[in-house]
């Protein structure tokens, strides 16, 4: 069975035989602060190895600062595993991908020609925005029996105004339009969050408004670093398929990653992101402890990621019963099927019009 | 937009016998098979089965309409005059024979024969369950296979595919299954 790894520890990642190995390092890793910084490794080997079965491997994170050489870019290549690159910060910086591996030349004209006619790429671009919606109401819903007086009624107020945006949606005529429709929905739905938070966490992690680059506090902290998980989570269910991840419909090809991953994680965020972050919040176990400040931002500790990352990687493995497969599906193979349904959206958009992921449950 | 002149191979033409859609699909470059155990099974079981015997023959040939075609024989007994195909289990046991009657018909329309002149013949091999079955390629196969060539041609100029056979016992054995009804 092949998993994602996560790797945390610095060292050096290399080939061995035809198996992976991690030879760790010792020593405290520091962000750019040595001025004649040259590149090379900022701690000793201390000996201790880790071989790892390359067959095991779906996907490498590497959130340690990891020294690799071309024989391993090679070796990862040929095993078809994309590699994904964090910073010190837990920035997601970069993806080492193998050559493409599934190529259809049709496909992506198509995919380009929806790009291209401002009709059809509004309607990709609807759907995605009214299945995030869809899934954000879902949240919303779930949480809303156990308010009472006040917070009730915020909510309450909320999902009238969601109603609007919702009826906004088909009347939306160009990208703009509905990217400002996107932006009150998810305004909007924040504003909710320290009610769902319970009035004990909310004291303990502030939060007014949604502040990335660099992210302002602890929640957005949490918010920017489980998108990005969830951004590669779903960029590697693409890169399983024929779609170009570069052409996008609701965000601008091009602009920042590889489009088509935000697009599709959009419809996915509330589900699997918010969600975790509430439940991480309300048992406990991420706190205040797991944050630290510096350059004007608010990041998550290394133990903090940990707890994260270990989460996300047990909450993508959860199955429900899918409804019209009649067998149970994993959430991240969730993320892969909505990947075939743009296929098949894109082959023929009148018989088989895609509908983002509607949360059944 | 057309594909110009497609190259039909074995395997697509069992494809099409099975499901249209599927033929459609991975003449797309829509591919499915990397997903599959099923299929890295079979393909292993090829690899390692008759390791004697001359194996993965190419043959080439144009259909009576134009169509280029093209077969690649998992193996071949030249001395006796008979093409092997070798496969896992008797499931789909029609569009395998459809198969080897292909290979057979590319070896008709290049003229070749045994040295005494008579026609080769297939064999179906499953190693797996220790059987074997002949096929041969009569008069009313050779018409069959010219329409089914060129109903592939028709569906690959095709904009949106055919249809889901809907069969739901069926589909959920195809390595298509999620892309078909994901």
């Amino acid at each position: 069975m092949k998993r994602p790894h996560y790797l945390f520890s610095s060292g050096r990642l290399r080939r061995q035989h035809n198996t992976l190995c991690l030879e760790r390092t010792t020593g405290e890793r520091l962000p750019d602060d040595a001025p004649d910084d040259e590149g090379l490794p900022s701690a000793e080997a201390d000996g201790a190895r880790s071989p790892f079965p390359v067959e095991a491997v779906d996907s490498l994170y590497l959130f340690g600062e990891i020294d690799i050489n071309s024989k391993l870019v090679t070796f990862l290549g040929q095993q078809g595993i994309p590699t994904f690159f964090y910073d010190y910060y837990g920035n997601y910086t970069a993806t080492l991908f193998p050559r493409e591996g599934q190529l259809s030349g049709r496909l992506r004209v198509d995919q380009a020609r929806h790009y291209l006619s401002g009709k059809r790429r509004l309607v990709l671009a609807r759907a995605f925005v009214e299945a995030a919606l869809f899934n954000i109401e879902r949240v919303i819903k779930y949480y809303q029996p156990r308010l009472v007086g006040e917070e009730q009624a915020a909510v309450q107020a909320t999902l009238v105004e969601l109603k609007k945006d919702r009826e906004a949606l088909p009347l939306t005529v160009d990208i703009h339009t509905l990217m400002a429709v996107e932006g009150r929905i998810r305004d909007r739905y924040y504003r909710l969050w320290p009610h769902f938070l319970g009035p004990e966490v909310a004291a303990r992690f502030p939060f007014n408004k949604r502040e990335r680059r660099p992210p302002s506090n602890e929640l957005n902290a949490l918010i920017s670093f489980g998108n990005s998980l969830c951004y590669s989570t779903v960029l590697r269910q693409i890169y399983r398929t024929a779609l170009d991840p570069t052409i996008a419909y609701l965000h601008e090809p091009g602009d920042r990653r590889f489009s088509l991953a935000l697009d599709l994680a959009e419809v996915f965020k509330p589900l699997l992101v918010d969600r975790m972050i509430f439940r991480l919040l309300k048992t406990g176990e991420l706190n205040p402890k797991h944050f630290e400040k510096y350059l004007g931002g608010c990041y998550l500790t290394e133990a903090g990621r940990k707890i994260v990352v270990s989460h996300w990687d047990e909450r993508l493995s959860q199955t429900v019963q899918h409804r019209t497969m009649n067998k149970k599906v994993s959430y991240e193979r969730l993320m892969r099927h909505e990947c075939y349904k743009l296929v098949r959206h894109l082959c023929d958009p009148v018989g088989d019009l895609y509908q983002g992921f509607h949360m059944w449950w | 937009m057309t594909i110009l002149n497609p190259r039909i191979g074995g395997m697509l033409v069992g494809y099409y016998r099975l499901c249209p859609r599927k033929a459609w699909l991975s003449m797309r470059g829509l591919w499915m098979e990397q997903e599959s155990d099923a299929v890295a099974l079979g393909r292993l079981l090829d690899d390692h089965s008759y390791d004697r015997d001359e194996k993965h023959l190419t043959i080439d040939a144009e259909a009576p309409d134009g169509t280029e075609l093209v077969g690649k024989v998992d193996r071949t007994n030249l001395k006796n005059g008979v093409l092997h195909e070798t496969k896992k289990g008797r499931a789909c046991e029609d569009s395998h024979r459809w198969q080897v009657r292909f290979y057979l018909w590319l070896l008709y329309l290049n003229g070749v024969t045994r040295s005494n002149g008579h026609p080769f013949t297939g064999q179906l091999d499953y190693p797996l369950l220790r059987r074997t079955e002949p096929v041969t390629l009569d008069a009313e196969h050779i018409t069959e296979l010219a329409t089914t060539v060129s109903a592939i041609r028709a569906i690959a100029d095709q904009e949106t595919p055919p249809p889901r056979l809907g069969k739901r016992s069926f589909c959920t054995k195809c390595a298509f299954e999620e892309l078909c009804y994901g």
